[in-house]
This record gives structure tokens, sequence and C-alpha cells, in this order.
């Protein structure tokens, strides 16, 4: 059992080699390359991994009850354990015995930046991560797919797989390798390769995610067949987060117990949130960026204590916990703690990513409605009927409140339309929708008054005869 | 066998089958945009959500909400035993409501300049579904019209965006010219600039736009629907056998549709069938009998042509002077067999022919590389005339040898033979160097025969006959086709023949009676006289003047056929009727009359 | 007919001899990008990264000729390319100036910033200058939350930007020969 409530202690840190706060200065932050990572610990964790079975991996995995990062918060060994065995007498690659991991690195959440430091600075953790991956599940290529805009990491990446594939991480080498230096686990390739997506925000949903790697437009599947079963080119398929998988080299190196005693237990009897978490801060603080700490952690003491206070000393307004579908935190919820309990402790969608947008007391709530608006209407992918008409007809709506041109019915069929949309209430194949509803409401629910009074008068009805 | 319940009705089906599927072969309605039979199930649409209990195996099979109460696609969820679904429920009508309403947001609402209105299922669902009143008040989004190929154009702004038509270029046809441009609300459908949907079955994507989007350039404002009647009929223009619509008003064709039959054509035809009706309506039709009198070629009653007809064959034949028959393989099974009839009467050792058999090219599998026994393959053919195989088979059951066209037209160059009668019925002018070399009164300038035409369109052969009987397309008349796989498909007449044309079938009947000494119809259209009537008075005497010839009908004479030679049996036991599903009357019983 | 009908079936697209995909760049797709996909429209994303990286755009004669590499119909190349909205299916200028305009940005000073690039190049959001040499458009979340507003000019990402240090930071673009 582990700790209930955040206690500001973590031991383990993803960003040990990338200087974070409020354990480092970014300011010392440098490029990792093979040989100072393996100088400082790296890739001990594969070569434990690579001792064991994949079971033992993934059920090591499953203990420390990793949820995922991406914003989904669904258990990575779970998630593993989906996938159908490798048919017998095959090895992973073997035609017909084709597996793959499909890394999202699609970082694209409006609020959201972390896994780009984790690829710019320290990118051999997360191929440790992804060959550790691959050996537990038997996959044999790996591809990260990582967003256009990402050109820097995009690079330093490919520089860091020049690297792998140079020692044997990966590739023709690492058949000998893994003998080397385990004496046992897999005797398969496994491949790595970086996809640069191209501008889609929906290709960070999994499944358009496959799309994309298959050159298609990025439109989600429905599901079943879930992508485990029937994935990237129809073959079972892992999908996890750059930030989940940098974790495993803890869990593989110091096990279970070291991740899980980081974080906190959930208090409303729901799965834990174990770990520490990269915690990207932006808006109206005095020191925005990217920290790391155990999840747990209140917003308030977040802002307050690590990022120097609200900028220029205005009061909290309201905070999307992380990236805007999560929804909005209101004025009286500034206390809400970041772990994967505040979806329904504090009626927003979930933690998301984790890393917080703050608000402060001048910020136009309406104009923070409208401009998530445009967002989702701008990357609505256009496949649901729902999805496609009804973003475009709410940004138009947002549009009309925020310029003082909207009358109470407007209000009314902004919330209804919001409502009606998304794959919770079953109305869309994807969850791009259901942000976009939990941002509308829970913004309207919180700060209903500041659109009232954007509202153009009622028509009057003069009471004649009344005295 | 398993049983689901939909909106409270109970359907059985088959393992495997999606929810909207059972519900259809049930008679029940869901209403779907992006669904069709013939495509991959995208679910996109998200109109035909419904809600469901499902029995929960963990929990002895008690009924739980399915999916935990969310909505969900029924076009794409497999039936399960014992699960009750509803898309009448409160939640499942306001998501119809929803959907209709965000169709019509940025649809511009044109119904009365726009073909599909009467057929389109925007419209249907509006009423059936929507909501009466849109609460829209923004700007719509606009989309150009857009030419996408020789025989289509595309509405954009009427697109609703099912994708219907992009899944069937790329999974029927494998030829891939439609796409999806763009995203969000801005998606529009098009084509790679300049490469044009030009496929043999392109025209298909206008029956699959369940809106007016995608539009028959031919049919562009011709005609609204609504004044359309259907008849079901065969293609009369290949071997395919494709079943199709005929869609006419006021005895003219205004389109050809693919009538669905999975065993043959599936749900497509191609562009071919869809728009080789021209012929039926041209200009160039023979529209009166016509006989030669002091040598050249006058328009004449049917009376007189029929006369010189039977005179002229009886002279001409006999005293080793043999008849020559040629039956076009654009006539039906129960025309051969009534010319066939005909031609043993006047000869019984008369020579039968089949007609030349264009053909174009080779067949065309669609999506090209598919095998062509692949159940989703759709086969083009290349041989195009709808009844060669029919004709063999007629004239193979009642006479000694059928000789291919070839052999025919070599034949009849023959000293011996006396008279030619010969039959036409094509599209394109079939009167090539070969036919005019052979079917003459006197080939070569030699000994002159005689020679009756029996032809739809004016051909510089009617120049080569002594009387000439204009005949009527297959639009025009009942009858059975057999096509490239042996498969007896009727048909029926779907619209009036055109002014004095008569059925090639009628023709041979007419001519029998002729032949037999009835006198020829010489008033076709009077068969009762009333005498001795005066205002006011009771008629004393009636004088009834039965037909002289009986009236050509298909099933009867199909009867016949099979009745009278054990080799034409199949006619009366495997001929494929039109099936056409009536329309249920409640309380209303069909019976047999 | 009496309306303006987009004639895309029978346009002409604009064509030049020489091919776009050149021997170079069919080597690296075949090379290099083929062989990591179970299927060749695997390389489709990759492809059309190298040719925008080449030539700055994607011209239709380009996109007929990775369709004809990777097996694949023309109008399947270019329903993907459309999507995604780095790809640019038009001419642009030389330089690209993207500034972000999500959450953070627009909160953080952005809609100052995109004054100040517009009045700097003296053209709108979505327009290129008349040397050609910029093209200004808006972006969502560029990933730098943190350091918001950002701009991303061709491929390099501007933090913390201040409306005054605009004028220097596309000075120095222009400088740079970058597509």
């Amino acid at each position: 059992m582990g700790k209930t409530a955040y206690d500001g202690t973590p031991r383990h840190l993803l960003c040990k080699r990338i200087p974070t706060p409020p354990f480092g200065d970014w300011n010392d932050r440098h490029y990792v390359d093979y040989d100072e990572y393996v100088a400082t610990g790296g890739y001990v964790a594969l070569r434990k991994s690579l001792a064991q079975s994949p079971d033992a991996v993934t059920q090591e995995v499953k203990k420390a009850v990793v949820r995922g990062r991406g914003g989904a918060g669904f258990p990575a060994g779970v998630k593993w354990t989906f996938l159908p065995p490798v048919p017998e007498g095959k090895a992973p690659g073997d035609p017909g015995a084709e597996r793959y991991l499909a890394v999202n690195a699609d970082e694209s959440e409006p609020g959201t930046f972390k896994d780009r430091l984790l690829m710019e600075f320290d990118p051999h953790q997360l191929l440790e991560g992804i060959a550790i991956c691959c050996h537990a599940c038997g996959l044999n290529k790996a591809y990260i797919f990582i967003r256009g805009e990402y050109y820097l990491q995009a690079e330093r990446l490919e520089r860091a797989l020049a690297e792998a594939y140079e020692k044997g991480i990966f590739g023709e080498k690492c058949v000998q390798n893994s003998d080397a230096n385990s004496g046992g686990g897999p005797r398969f390739r496994v491949d790595c390769y970086v996809h640069r997506g191209a501008g889609a925000y929906i290709c960070g949903e999994e499944t358009a995610l496959l799309e994309a790697i298959e050159g298609k437009r990025g439109y989600p599947r429905i599901k079943p067949p879930f992508p485990a079963v029937e994935g990237l080119f129809g073959r079972p398929t892992v999908i996890n987060n750059v930030e989940t998988l940098c974790h495993l080299t803890l869990i593989m190196d110091e096990g279970a117990e070291a991740f899980m005693a980081q974080g906190v237990e959930s208090t409303i009897g729901g799965p834990p949130s174990y770990g520490t978490k990269l915690m990207g801060m932006s808006g109206h603080v005095e020191r925005p960026g990217c920290y790391e700490f155990e999840l747990g952690i209140p917003l308030r003491l977040f802002v307050e204590e690590h990022c120097g206070g609200m900028r220029n000393g205005k009061a909290f307004k309201a905070a999307i916990p992380g990236g805007v579908s999560m929804g909005i935190l209101g004025t009286d919820q500034y206390d809400a703690e970041l772990d994967f309990d505040i979806g329904r402790k504090y009626d927003v969608l979930g933690l998301g990513t984790a890393c917080p947008t703050v608000f402060d007391e001048d910020t136009d709530m309406v104009a923070v409605a409208r401009n998530i608006s445009r967002f989702y209407k701008h990357e609505s992918c256009g496949q649901c009927t729902p999805c496609r008409e009804g973003s475009g007809w709410l940004y138009q709506l947002l549009c009309r409140l925020t310029d003082g041109d909207a009358r109470a019915k407007d209000l009314d069929l902004t919330l209804e339309l919001a409502e009606s949309m998304g794959s919770m209430p079953g109305t869309t194949i994807c969850g791009l929708a259901d942000g976009n509803n939990f941002a509308m409401r829970t913004i309207i629910q919180k700060f209903r008054s500041e659109f009232e009074a954007k509202l153009k008068p009622a028509f009057v009805t003069a009471t004649v005869g009344a005295s | 066998m398993p049983t689901i319940t939909i909106n409270g009705v109970a359907c059985e089906f088959t393992k495997g089958q999606m929810i909207l599927q059972v519900a259809h072969a049930n008679g029940l309605d869901i209403p779907s945009y992006c669904y069709h039979d013939g495509l991959t199930i995208v679910a996109s649409c998200r109109i035909c959500l419904g809600e469901a209990m499902a029995p929960n195996p963990r929990n002895e099979g008690k009924l739980e909400p399915y999916m935990g109460g969310k909505l969900f696609p029924t076009c794409q969820t497999a039936a399960v035993d014992g699960m009750v679904v509803n898309t009448d429920s409160t939640k499942a009508v306001a998501n119809q409501k929803a959907v209709m309403e965000y169709l019509l947001i940025n649809h511009p609402l044109d119904c009365p300049v726009c073909d599909q209105s009467g057929e389109c299922l925007l419209q249907d669902y509006s009423f059936s579904y929507g909501r009466g009143a849109s609460r829209f008040e923004e700007q719509k989004v606009k989309q150009p019209k857009k030419d996408v190929g020789p025989n289509i154009l595309l509405y954009s702004d009427r697109c609703i965006l099912c994708t219907r038509c992009v899944r069937f270029t790329r999974e029927v046809t494998g030829t891939s010219e439609l796409y999806v441009n763009g995203r969000g609300n801005k998606s529009e459908i098009d084509v790679f600039p300049g490469v044009a949907l030009d496929n043999p079955l392109a025209s298909n994507v206008i029956d699959l736009c369940p809106v007016g989007a995608l539009l028959d350039k031919e049919f562009l404002f011709a005609q609204r629907v609504w004044f359309l009647r259907s008849t079901p009929s065969i293609d009369g223009i290949t071997a395919s056998g494709d079943n199709i619509w005929i869609e006419h008003n006021e005895g003219k064709v205004y389109r050809v549709k693919p009538r669905e039959n999975l065993a043959i054509n599936k749900w497509w035809i191609t562009d071919e069938v869809r728009y080789g009706w021209k012929h039926v309506h041209a200009e160039h039709r023979l529209r009166s009998p016509m006989r030669r009198k002091h040598g050249a070629l006058i328009e004449d009653d049917y009376k007189r042509a029929y006369e010189d007809t039977i005179a002229g064959l009886k002279k001409a034949v006999g005293g080793g002077k043999r008849l020559a028959l040629l039956v076009s393989p654009n006539l039906t099974c129960e025309e051969a067999y009534a010319l066939g009839t005909l031609a043993k009467l006047i000869d019984p050792q008369a020579v039968f022919g089949v007609g030349p058999v264009p053909f174009v090219g080779e067949d065309q599998t669609f999506p090209p590389g598919a095998a062509a026994d692949d159940a989703k393959a759709f086969t083009v053919r290349a041989e195009k005339a709808p009844n060669a195989r029919g004709v063999q088979r007629v004239l193979g059951a009642i006479g000694q040898m059928v000789l291919d066209a070839d052999a025919f037209l070599a034949r009849v160059k023959e000293p011996d033979i006396g008279a030619i009668v010969a039959t036409g019925n094509y599209r394109e002018d079939w009167a090539t160097a070969e036919v005019l070399g052979a079917i003459d009164r006197a080939p070569g300038g030699g000994e002159s025969r005689f020679v009756v035409l029996l032809d739809t369109h004016g051909t510089p052969l009617i120049d080569h006959a002594d009387v000439v009987i204009p005949g009527a397309t297959w639009t025009e008349k009942a009858g059975t086709f057999e096509n490239a796989e042996k498969v007896l498909q009727a048909f029926e007449q779907a619209i009036p023949v055109i002014e004095l044309a008569k059925t090639e079938g009628q023709i041979a009947l007419d001519l029998i009676a002729e032949f037999h000494g009835t006198p020829g119809l010489a008033d076709h259209r009077a068969s009762v006289v009333i005498v001795d009537e005066q205002p006011g008075q009771v008629p004393q005497a009636v004088e009834v003047v039965a037909p002289r010839s009986r009236l050509f009908n298909a099933a009867d004479i199909r009867t016949e056929m099979a009745d009278r030679y054990p080799g034409l049996s199949a006619f009366a036991t495997d001929v494929v009727l039109p099936s056409v599903d009536a329309e249920k009357v409640e309380g209303v019983e069909m019976v047999e009359l | 007919m009496p309306w303006i009908t987009k004639d895309s079936g029978t346009i002409n697209i604009d064509r030049r001899d020489e091919p776009y995909l050149n021997d170079t760049l069919v080597a690296e797709i075949r090379d290099k990008y083929l062989p990591r996909y179970e299927r060749k429209a695997g390389a489709l994303l990759p492809a059309l990264h190298l040719v925008q990286h080449q030539y700055g755009w994607i011209p239709h004669q380009a996109m007929v000729e990775i369709a004809k590499l990777l097996d694949m119909a023309p109008a399947d190349v270019i329903d993907t390319a459309s999507f995604y909205e780095e790809y640019w299916l038009k001419p642009k200028g030389k330089h690209v100036v993207a500034v972000c305009r999500s959450i953070a940005c627009e909160f953080c000073g952005q809609p100052e910033l995109t004054d100040a690039v517009r009045e700097h190049l003296g053209v709108d959001v979505g327009e290129t200058t008349d040397d050609n040499e910029f093209t200004i458009i808006e972006l969502e979340c560029l990933g730098s939350c943190g350091t918001a507003p950002v701009m991303l000019v061709d491929h390099d990402l501007y933090e913390n930007v201040k409306p005054e240090q605009v004028a220097e930071i596309l000075t120095k673009a222009k400088a740079a020969n970058a597509h």
C-alpha cells in the first residue's frame, strides 16, 4: 500500500539525465548520447529484462500499475496482456507473425509538452523502454510516430537510433547482442523507426495513428477489433506513449516496488496513481515549464511552491488539468490533486497529460471556450457526422457568444450540442468530441455567469397596467 | 435459430449478421446513410445508432445494458442471441434528430431544383426522423459543383460525406478515382485533378449516393422522379444479363438503374447498360411496314406487307429452294421460337442461323486482378448481345442445325437459297459488307431470292429486302434472355412499341396466321364490330370478329415451347421471373386471379 | 452550363518534363523507407515529407509520381496528403512563419505576436509576401506551452517571443536559405 497523499519526495526521476525542476535547472539540459546514457546506468534495465522471460517482464510491469501517460491512464501491463500469443513455432517477425509497437509521440494536445523533452534530451531512455516492451510482448518492429512539427526531436531520435543500431540494441546486431549481454531472452530481430506525422492532432488517437503509419488519412478505426488483436497492417500491435515506455527503465531496473513507492493510492476506491509524472505548466504563472513530480501533487502547491505563484501576483481563476480535452477546474478547485482520481473528484474528464494550463483572474473564460472550440473544429477528422458538423457549429456559436452577439437560447444550444457528441454518449467513433464536450460543458457550467453577462438581452416584454 | 428483438419485433438471424442487416431483412426500418450491403462498413454517419440490453454470460445470461447503455452503431454491431435492441428509444430518437439536424446545417436545402428530390434519403429521413426545424443560424460551408467524369456531376455542397462513392471506387472497381479532400467540415469528395471518374462501372456511384450530390448528367433536369414508372427488366445490351429497372414516363425511357440480384449483377450495372438504351428513341427507328412495289420500297399497311411476305415466301421456297432464317441475338427466346416455327411451316428444312454477335475487347473483371470466379468481383462482358445463347438453344431444339453468323452468311450465298427472313434489332448498324453481300435479293447479280427483313433501325440492308417489317427493342416487349452464365431471365415490357412497329414475336405469329389463310390482321386494332346500332336501340346483332392472330404473350409462348419440345422444358421450370416485392397493404391479401 | 463548375475530371495539372522524384529521391524512398513497412503505402508520409523538403511543396505531378512508385492511385495519395496540414499542396513562400494559436499561447500574447508578424510582413495570415519570401500561418499547439507564445519559422522554434523580436527573427530567417 502506497501513500495516500503527496509528500514531495521522489527518489526515482524519469528526468534524471534531463535537469528538470524542482530537482534541477532546465538550463543545464543537454543531449545525452549513448556513452553518457550507459555511463549513468542506461541499458541496465534492458539487460535485466532480457535475462527474464517475456512473461515475467509483463508481470512486473502489470504489477507496477504503470498507467498510460498519454492521457487515458490505462495500465500498460494490462494492455500488453490483450495480445494474442506469438503463433507456435514462429518467432516474432516471421512471415505471418509480424507484431508491432507503435510509440505515440504525437504530443499535440494543447497545453501538453513533456514527451518532447524525453525525446530531445534523453532519447536512449525511450529506446530502452521500446526494446523492453518489444521483448516483453514479442514485437519485432517499433514505429515512433512523432508529430511533424517536432523537427529537432525527430533528428535527435534518429541520431540516438543510429547509435542504438550501432551498439546492437536494434537491427541485425540485436540478436547477438541479446545473447552476449543476457545469456537468455529473445532471439529475434527488433527494428525501430521514426515515422513523422504531418500536422493532424487526431493522429494521437491510437487507431488514427496506425492509419497514419499505413499511409492513410488519420480516421480513427472502429473498435473492436482492438489494435492488440488487429492493429498496424492488421497485425497484433501495442500502442504506448513515450513517457509510459520511459518508465519501464525504472520498473525493470529497480523493480515494480520502486515505481510504486512513488505517487499515491486512490482515495476514492479507484486504481492507484503510482510513479512520477512529467508535468508541463503553462499559462499565467511566474515560472511555467516542464516539471517532474510524484502523482498526487495538488495544483495549488505546484503553482505556489514551484512555479513562483500566479504571474504578476494575480489571483487564480481556472486551470485545465492536462490538455484542453480534459475540461476545466473552477476557481474553487485550485486544490485539486493531480492524479488519476481527478476526473471523478472534480468533474473533469481526467488527468489527461497532467500538463496544467492556468488562467488568472483577468482571463475571459468565454474566449477560452472559443479558443478550445476552434481547436476542435480545426482538428475534427470529419468522419462522424456529429463531430464534423457539430464542432463547426459550436465554434460559430462560441464566436457569437464571445462577440456578445448571442442570446440565451444560443447558450443552451451550445450546451446541448456539446453534450450530445462523443464516444461517451456513443455518437462518435473516437473520443475527440468527448474532449470538445467536456471542455465546453465544464467551462459553461463552472463559469456560466461570464457567459450570461455577454448575452444580448432577451426581447423586452413590456408589462402593461402593472403598478 | 438465434433470435434478436429489434424495436419489439423478434427477428431470427444467422451468426455474423449485423443488427441493421437483420432489421432490414425483417422489413424493419433503421435509418442509415453510410451503410451499404455491397461496401465495407465505416459506421460514420451515426444515424443508425441504437441502445440495447444484452444477456451477460457472466451473470447467468441476465439482460444488462449493452456497452454500458451507450448508443452504438447497429450497422457495425453483430446481432447476439437474446439481445433486445431499440432504435426507437428516447436516446436513439434524439440522436436521429441530432444527426439529421447536423447533416442539414451545411446542406443547401435546394430540393426544388435537385434531381434527387423524391428519392432522397435526406428528405425521407427528415420526414421520418428529423426535427422539422433547424436551429442553425450561422454561415453554411459552401462548396463548388464539380465535373468529375463524363457522366457524372458532383454537387459537393449537397454531400453528406457518407463516402459510399469513395468506397465503391476503392472496393468494387478498384480504380480509386474518388477521394476525400481535406478534413473536418471542410472535407469534400473530389477526383485527382484531371483523372476523371471514368470506368465501366462509374455511374453506379450516382445510385449509391443517398442524396443529390452525385448526379447523372444524362438525367440532369430531365424529369422529376415521381413521374417515373419502373419496370423490372434485363440488360438488353450485353450478355451479362444484368438485372435492371427501366424508368419511363409517357412511353419514353428516362433512365436505367440496377436491380439487385446477388447472383448476377449484385447491386451494380455497367455504364454501357445504363446508357445503352438511346437507340430505343433513335430518329432512324423503323416505324411502318414497307414493301417493294415496282422495284421501289414504299411504306404500306400490315395487310399488304403480310400478304406480300407469305406469298413471296411460298413462291420462293420449294422445288429444291430453301428458306433461310437469321435470328438476331438481340431477340428473345420466345421470339426465336415463334420465328423458327414460322420458318418450319414454310420450309421444314429451313436453314437456321444466329445473327452476328458483337464483341468489344475482352471480358474485364473488377477490381482489376480479381479472379473471375471471385464472389465479390464484377465482370464486364465483351459480348454485346443479350441472348445469343437463348436463340441458339431455342433454334437448336426446333431445327436440325443452327449456323453461326459467318456460316449462315456463307450458306445463303449458295444458289439453293430461295428466300431469307432476317432479323436485326441491333443498337448499331449491323449491315457490314459481309451482311450486305449475303443478305440480298440477288447476291452478286445472281439468281433472285425473296428477302424479308424484320428490323428496328434503318440500315442499308433495307434496300436489299422485298418486305421490311418494323420490330421492337427489348424495352418494348416481354420475353426471356439467356445470359453468358446460361441463366434464363424473363423481363417485362416497359414502354409501348413505337408507332406502327410490332414485336418480332407478334410479327411471327401474325405471319403464321397469314400462312394458315386466316386473314391477316388488316386492322390490327379492330376486333369487335357492332352492327345495326341506332341511338337508343338495343343492338340486334353483334358480330365478334375473332382475333385473326394470337396476341403474342411471352409467358404463354414459354409454356407452349416447353410443351412441344422436350429440349425446351427449361422454359417451364428454370426461367427466373423478375421478383418485385409487392407493396404489402395491411388487411389486403394477394390472390391468384 | 449556367453555373460555375470546377472541372475536376478534365483539368490539366501543371507538368514539367523533369520528374520531381529524381533518382536520389526514388532511391531514398525505395531503399530506406519501403523496407520499413509491410505495405508500400506505409512509405507515403515519408515520401511526401521528402518531396516537400526538396521543393517546399508537393505539386500534383509529384503526387502522381509517388503514386506510381508506391502502387497507389493518385487519388489515394492526395486523399492522405490533403488530410495533413503540414503538407503544402500549393506553392508557399520560401519561409513559413507559423504562429501557435492554441490555448496557452493565445492567453500569453499570441494575438499581439501575430499582429507584429502581419505588420512586419505586410500580409495577412494565410498569405504570402509579394517577394515570395514569407507565408504566415497560424497553427494549433506546437507543444511548447511553457514558453508561450511560440512560433515556428521553418524548422526553428522561437520561444517566449515578444512582438519587438519579430523583425530580428524574420530578418535572420530570410538570410538563411531554408525552405
